[in-house]
């Protein structure tokens, strides 16, 4: 119920392929690894958000303790949304490579009858316009936690034959509409608890070692 | 008017057991616990205290804010919390784990006509599947509450072999007021007595 699948359409630079190989050559680090650099939004203020990165760097969780719209008698005007946007630093090595990052996203919502609330998330690599949106729906009545999994093809994440490191930036927002539900009478919410990030390289070729940086 | 003071603690141990002479082992023979984070609507930075043990082989977390409420005197929000423990285990190759059984215990004020929750979910990082137990407690009531999670064989949720990935364990708890809208009901989780309130067993399998 929770899958969305888009294929990212990413630009590859030239693929180096020489005969047999280089000799003399350092394998590089053969899979695609993640650093979280900054946590920022209205959903996740500074000391709000805690992130747990696998020792492996493949694979984070952000939790989050304020990431909550909501719209009722007590909330704002401006409550109805919130985002979060993580920026990742994306390690990619060298030669060409593919991999498939996926995100799942568990949360609470509390809706009245009439109210819907909506789980948005936008992939962009920094420094380009292209941008994924993926979106999730829900509708009241409901009160009770919510879980959506996005899943993105990387394909061709290289950007240069020599590796790069390029920032992958995730936002996520959470809105809530009341709908035909009365905001000045009951209170519609909805939260998200953790966001996990994981990439997986699926192949990996790497036929050249380039000069190292100086 | 709820300034109650949640002590909860939560120990997480490891079961250890002796390989036997010359076989190979059901279960590593080291294993650690690290509590990477603890976040949540329940427990937010600087409410939740970490203590592990020596060993690392087990830890206590307390809580200082984890309550959630209902009826008179909260905020249309206060109905739900949750805090999400993330938890490095540590043992050797070949070997993976699962969560088999958890125990919590804490303290519930329900009036008559509400009813509560506490739920437990558990998942790998980065992983989709996960296996949740919900424990339902109705007013009235005024007294600690404990309930104990167990999955079969079957359903144990073993991190993927070869990998290290974080456990997950995000545990909530729900308060509805019912018909008792006049009065309030909390629940936290809790352990006025600083015992343990909430332990979890590991299950063992060779990749």
């Amino acid at each position: 119920m929770l899958n969305a699948v888009a294929a990212a359409a990413l630009a590859m630079s030239t693929i180096i392929i020489p005969p047999g190989g280089a000799p003399g050559t350092t394998p590089p680090p053969e899979i695609i690894t993640i650093d979280v650099v900054t946590i920022n939004g209205s959903g996740c203020k500074p000391g709000t958000a805690a992130v747990a990165v696998s020792p492996d760097n493949k694979a984070f969780t952000v939790t989050y303790s304020e990431f909550m719209a909501q719209v009722g008698p007590e909330a704002k005007p401006t409550d109805f949304r919130k985002n979060c946007q993580l920026n990742l630093r994306v390690n990619v090595p060298s030669g060409f490579t593919y991999g498939i990052a996926s995100t799942d996203y568990r949360g609470f919502a509390h809706l009245e009858r009439g109210a819907t609330a909506l789980e948005k998330a936008n992939y962009y690599f920094q420094g380009m316009s292209e941008t994924q949106y993926k979106q999730h729906n829900y509708r009241g009545p409901l009160s009770d936690d919510w879980q959506a999994t996005d899943t993105t093809d990387v394909a061709a994440i290289v950007y240069h034959p020599c590796g790069e490191k390029r920032n992958f930036n995730i936002n996520t927002e959470l809105r809530v509409s009341a709908g035909t539900s009365d905001p000045k009478k009951v209170t519609s919410f909805i939260t998200m608890d953790s966001t996990d990030g994981s990439i997986e390289t699926t192949y990996h070729f790497a036929w050249k070692t380039c000069p190292p940086k100086p | 008017m709820l300034k109650t003071v949640a002590a909860a603690a939560l120990a997480l141990s490891a079961v250890l057991a002796a390989p036997a002479a010359n076989a190979a082992p059901d279960v590593p023979d080291f294993v650690t616990i690290d509590v990477v984070t603890v976040n949540g609507s329940g427990c937010p930075a600087g409410t939740a205290a970490v203590a592990a043990a020596d060993d690392r082989t087990a830890f206590t977390v307390t809580y200082s804010q984890y309550l959630a409420q209902a009826g008179q005197g909260s905020g249309p929000t206060d109905f739900r919390k949750n805090c999400q423990l993330n938890i490095r285990v540590s043992y050797p190759q070949g070997f993976t784990f699962g969560i088999a059984q958890a125990d919590y215990r804490g303290f519930a004020n329900l009036q008559q006509g509400a009813t509560g929750t506490e739920k437990g979910s558990y998942y790998f990082q980065g992983m989709s599947q996960g296996v949740s137990r919900t424990h339902n407690f109705s007013g009235p009531k005024s007294d600690n509450w404990q309930a104990t999670d167990r999955a079969t064989v079957s359903e144990i949720v073993y991190a993927p072999c070869g990998e290290v990935r974080h456990l997950n364990i995000n545990t909530e708890l729900r308060v509805n007021a019912g018909t008792a809208t006049k009065a309030n009901s909390f629940m936290t989780m809790d352990s006025t007595d600083s015992s343990v309130s909430t332990k979890y067993q590991f299950s063992w399998k060779r990749c």
